[in-house]
């Protein structure tokens, strides 16, 4: 539960401090939103089902925005960065409602 | 597609299982790692937020840039605004300092003359009565602003061309001066469009159009309404174009705002 605690400390920071965000980062911000929303999601679901873990939950969440904004990046460079990121969304977006629909099953048995 | 059925089946990391599965033979986090992980989590978070944050805000650039293209366009309005003010004053100055010196050499009858010059090409500024002719847009239909390109919006603006026959219809009438919105005419005033804007001298113009014409308001009326400019204006209302004529006691009309710089011709010189 330390992983909670810990994000818990950060959301708060974050609202309290206000840090501002560089220029370059800004392209990246959308699809890290996802890729953390879908990681959260996956730690409730593993919540529920007993087996959440707090390094898996860490790692999975930052890996997820990491990865997802190095995407956006090289598709940028190519040139098909708009075609990368909805791909990215895609799999993101079919996996928060994956888990979404495990943790709905959890919660109301239906 | 196996990629995706994969995604649907099982959503979650499974690095979840595994870590269920290594915790229940027994293996625990060492204290590092607890930290490490805690830290990192904190560091989540942040991100997190500031990125939502900072997406739901308006970007600060775009604000700046137009807080300050807008105080740009303020300050050169009063600029423009106080540089006429002055040129105003100056001309009205220099007209003094003319009169005065030409009265002053003994030519009252100079002073006279360039006086009347002056008021007849629209340098000077010109009192009397006087006949008012306004243009008006037609009105927009009830129910919102349409499409301001359609036909029957087009038809109902008026427009330069329109401008050019009344002011054109009041000279042939026999007026001494014109104004348009208090921009006085000379003989080489141009009025112009410029997209949707109609230009008096090159300075735009908003409707109501209020052309202000100085003669006897009768015979200014009379002799419009004879003329083409009269059955124009009667094709316009057709369109929709509001046109009031109204004689008036006194019109101001003011000195024209533009240059007058002396044009002469010179004779050619006869090639033996």
């Amino acid at each position: 539960m330390i992983a909670v605690l810990g994000l818990v400390i950060g959301v708060i920071a974050g609202l309290v401090i206000e840090p501002t965000v560089p220029g370059w980062m800004q392209p990246y911000l959308p699809i890290a939103v996802v890729a953390a929303l879908d990681a959260v999601l996956g730690g409730l679901r593993a919540v529920l089902d007993g087996i959440f873990d707090d390094r898996v939950f860490v790692v999975s969440f930052l890996s997820n925005i990491v990865v997802a904004a190095l995407m956006v990046y090289l598709g940028d460079q190519l040139g098909v960065g708009s075609q990368l990121a909805t791909g990215v969304v895609v799999v993101l977006g079919i996996r928060i409602f994956s888990n979404a629909a495990a943790i709905r099953r959890h919660l109301f048995k239906a | 597609m196996s990629l995706l059925a994969r995604l649907m089946t099982h959503p979650l990391e499974p690095g979840y299982a595994t870590a269920a599965s290594r915790r229940a033979h027994g293996h625990r986090l060492g204290a590092t790692s607890r930290a490490v992980t805690a830290l990192a989590a904190v560091l989540c978070g942040l991100s997190a937020v500031v990125a939502v944050n900072h997406l739901r805000r308006p970007a600060p650039e775009a604000v700046q840039a137009r807080r300050l293209v807008e105080a740009e366009l303020t300050e050169r309005i009063a600029h423009v605004e106080g540089t006429r003010t002055s040129n105003d004053t100056t001309r009205r100055r220099i007209a003094e300092l003319q009169d005065q010196a030409l009265t002053g050499a003994g030519g009252r009858a100079l002073a006279d003359e360039v006086a009347g010059l002056g008021r007849l090409t629209g340098e000077l500024a010109v009192t009397g009565p006087g006949l008012q002719v306004v243009l008006e847009d037609a009105p927009v239909p009830a129910g919102g602003q349409p499409d301001a390109d359609s036909v029957p919006a087009r038809r109902g603006r008026v427009t330069d061309r329109d401008l050019q026959l009344v002011v054109n219809g009041l000279w042939a009438a026999g007026a001494e001066a014109i104004a348009i919105n208090g921009s006085r005419l000379t003989s080489l005033s141009a009025i112009r469009s410029a997209g949707q804007a109609i230009l008096v001298d090159l300075q735009p113009q908003l409707p109501p159009y209020e052309i202000a014409a100085l003669g006897e308001p009768d015979r200014l009326r009379t002799h419009l309404a004879e003329g083409i400019a009269g059955r124009y204006l009667d094709l316009l209302t057709a369109d929709g174009i509001r046109s009031r004529i109204s004689p008036r006691a006194r019109v101001d009309l003011p000195g024209s705002a533009s240059t007058f710089r002396l044009h002469h011709a010179r004779p050619v010189r006869e090639v033996p």
